[in-house]
């Protein structure tokens, strides 16, 4: 999506038509307006998801009053007034023209309007002969699907100074799912969903046309399916539960570091927490190990006696001199056949001579023994050092899970120590935030089993439906719908099984590559030794770089963190879309950004890193800020800025003072009393 | 990344009608996404019909070879 112009008539506080035109060239990508607070600057960013989606963000005050007051107001009572905004865009080479149009009917008691009907949207594209085509009003969802899913509405369009919501808790899920849009798993996720569907839909029929045993079958496993589904709610509640008290945990945590007396127990306990889950990890690993060798190499020692005895066996060969043998056979056979012995006597049958030369002839097949001996000693040999190294390596895996033991319990008695003296702290605020603390680790650890023991009981249903689907299958059909319907239900079956690995892999290589976009891009933009970390659970954390301990990010660094998240996302997706065999993602790579108040927590170090690094990764970006947030980022911008704007503000405050902005050597008036009592803002272009 | 690679190589180790539904069915859903249209179940079931039909069974039940 390319951003052209953006038309605004009686929206809020612009009255009749006001048009912007956005730049969106390769090197002058960045449309800057600047405005006084509450001169129409999130009105603006409200304008866009408004005419988008009909929605709006949560810091646009009375969403309800879109329509000019100043306009309606003038209006007689019982007139019809009209608001509307007007977005030009292109997308995958089409040029389209999104127009939303609201109606209210003035009345004499306040608000002094009434909604008249539905708001009306039209959307426009460009046909051939330049003429404007309007779309199916039923298509216009479709089409805007394609240019900016709903989901990602607030990604591409939000408010800096609420930016860190979007790593709240509650998030968390939308987070995931917005991303993994842009990535496919989505789709993965609906066709294998879908399919498990569609199985049941085939097994239904089945059992209407099936046997009875089979109809019984298909009963017990629906049943199963009924338990498993209201088992898998309980676990989401339980995920809820859990994601609670962890935040929980991070506030007193915080709280905790926060205190002089006890900042440094809670520093060491926040590392010795970080040790344990490595350790825990190493234990983990080391026992996969452990499993590993002895599934691999267990049967060694059971080898053990046969080795010994076969080795055995050759050693009395070679002691008793029947092996090795220094005659070949062939050489013996040929003196008989010549008849001539190695002495040049004649060998006759039944002579002494002739005799103890074939008593060689016995002693000479001990040869073809000995070969075999070799080899088989080399390969015994070889076996007997792998079953004394195969002890080696489990007591070196067992004694490095020792150590780790070792080490874990030692960790677990600084814990309780630590513990112990927070809670028997002369101060009382610190007993309780201990106990709060305590509490909270009770309930993670009880929501955790109580997950766990669910989680088991699912697989343990899972495992049985799978017994059914096999017992369904091996049935005979008794007719050739049975058994074509049979087919088709193992076809979905096996079709959701693959797709279910695929999103698995799909979903992990795609999390592990945005973590490390967005840790590169945050790097870029922080002047700390943090680490931005995206985890399994989609819960992005800053980290201390060398420890990898979670730090108490800052309510910049926090927006600093969700900056480089969205940055992250848009650079991933463009690297998705741009793929040539791409079946899964969208199908343009254009992803503007329009942002209101982008730096307003941020220190202004970071400002112009934030300034640098966005306008480089998004096509296109809108930056709308007061003065004083654009302080210490237009230098950084100036390159890059291809439209620059004025909100001129008339203001009805009383004894608003004047102020004045200046931009490119010109002077523009930035607020100035309004004469009638009314707001009113004028868009004025920096030339 | 390649997501790509990841689906390839498992529809490359499946047999080839389960290969045929998964890719049909994902076509179906990456244009349903991009439409938001309704009927996708039905849509699905004819996909699943479609590739495992009668012509791939004998009269006796046998699955046809190819």
């Amino acid at each position: 999506m390319k951003l052209l112009s953006l038309r605004l008539e009686n929206f809020r506080q612009f009255e009749n038509q006001v048009v912007l035109e956005f730049a969106h060239g390769p090197g002058r990508n960045v449309t800057v307006i600047h405005g006084a607070n509450g001169s129409g600057k999130t009105a603006l960013l409200n304008a866009f998801t408004w005419v988008l989606y009909g929605q709006f963000t949560d810091a646009l005050e009375n969403p309800d009053n879109l329509v000019n007051r100043r306009v309606l107001m003038r209006s007689p009572v019982g007139d019809f007034v009209n608001c509307a905004v007007e977005l030009v865009f292109d997308h995958d080479e089409t040029k389209y023209r999104l127009r939303r149009t609201r109606t209210v009917k003035r009345t004499d008691v306040p608000p002094y309007w009434e909604l008249v009907g539905e708001d009306e949207h039209v959307l426009q594209f460009a046909a051939s002969g330049g003429k404007w085509e309007t779309a199916d009003q039923a298509d216009i969802s479709d089409i805007l699907g394609r240019v900016i899913p709903e989901k990602l509405l607030f990604y591409f369009f939000f408010d800096g100074e609420r930016i860190g919501q979007l790593q709240r808790p509650d998030k968390r899920e939308e987070t995931a799912s917005a991303t993994a849009l842009l990535t496919g798993d989505e789709v993965l996720a609906l066709t294998a969903r879908h399919l498990g569907d569609v199985a049941k839909r085939f097994e239904q029929h089945l059992k209407t046309i099936g046997d009875a045993e089979t109809s019984a079958l298909i009963s017990e496993k629906q049943e199963i399916e009924e338990e498993m589904g209201s088992l898998g709610e309980g676990i989401q509640q339980h995920l809820v539960n859990i994601r609670g008290f962890e935040e929980g945990e991070k506030a007193i945590s915080e709280r905790l570091r926060e205190l002089a007396e006890t900042k440094h127990l809670q520093e060491e306990r926040d590392m010795l927490r970080a040790r344990e889950q490595d350790v825990t990890e190493d234990m983990r690993s080391l026992r996969d190990k452990v499993v590993n060798l002895v599934s691999e190499k267990g049967y060694l020692p059971l080898l053990k006696p046969a080795i010994d005895k076969s080795l055995g066996i050759i050693k009395e060969l070679y002691e008793s001199g029947k092996i090795p043998s220094d005659i070949k056979k062939p050489f013996v056979e040929s003196l008989l056949q010549r008849q001539r012995c190695i002495c040049d006597r004649p060998l006759t049958k039944g002579e002494p001579c002739y005799e103890a030369v074939e008593q060689w002839l016995r002693l000479s097949g001990m040869s073809s023994i000995e070969e075999k001996a070799i080899s088989r000693r080399r390969d015994l040999q070889k076996a007997a050092r792998e079953e004394q190294n195969f002890w080696q390596e489990l007591n070196d895996l067992q004694s490095q899970r020792e150590r780790r033991k070792t080490e874990l319990f030692r960790i677990e008695e600084r814990l309780n120590e630590i513990a112990e003296t927070l809670r028997h702290a002369p101060q009382e605020n610190i007993r309780e935030l201990e106990l709060a603390l305590e509490q909270n680790r009770n309930a993670l650890v009880h929501e955790a089993a109580s997950k766990k023991s669910k989680q088991d009981k699912i697989e343990e249903l899972r495992a049985k439906t799978e017994e059914i689907n096999g017992e369904i299958q091996r049935r005979e059909a008794i007719s050739l719908e049975q058994e074509l319907t049979k087919k088709r239900i193992a076809v979905c079956l096996e079709a959701k099984a693959v797709l279910e690995d695929v999103r698995e892999l799909h979903r992990d290589v795609y999390r592990k590559d945005l973590s490390e976009r967005i840790n590169k891009i945050f790097k870029r933009m922080l002047f700390k030794e943090y680490t931005a970390v995206l985890d399994d659970d989609y819960r992005l954390e800053v980290q201390q770089d060398a420890s990898a301990v979670p730090v108490g990010a800052s309510t910049g660094e926090n927006q600093l963190l969700s900056l480089a998240f969205i940055a992250g996302v848009i650079e991933q997706a463009q690297e998705v879309v741009s793929r040539a065999n791409n079946m899964l993602a969208p199908n343009s790579s254009d992803f503007p950004l329009v942002m209101d108040s982008p730096f307003g927590q941020l220190d202004y170090n970071y400002r112009g890193a934030v300034a640098d690094t966005l306008p480089s990764l998004a096509n296109q970006v809108v930056f709308l800020f007061t003065e004083a947030q654009s302080d210490g980022v237009m230098q950084s911008l100036e390159k890059r800025i291809g439209r620059e704007y004025v909100l001129s503000y008339a203001s009805p405050k009383e004894g608003v003072q004047a102020d004045y902005i200046s931009c490119r050597g010109k002077t523009y008036e930035l607020v100035k009393p309004a004469r009638d009592g009314h707001e009113k803002t004028e868009i004025l272009e920096v030339i | 990344m390649t997501d790509m690679s990841i689906l390839d190589d498992a529809l490359q180790r499946t047999s080839p009608e389960v290969a045929q539904v998964i890719r049909k069915v994902l076509e179906l859903e990456m244009w349903r996404i991009n439409k938001k249209r309704r009927r996708i179940l039905a849509d699905v079931q004819l996909i699943v019909e479609e590739v495992v039909s009668l012509d791939q069974l004998d009269i006796d039940g046998e699955e046809r070879v190819g």
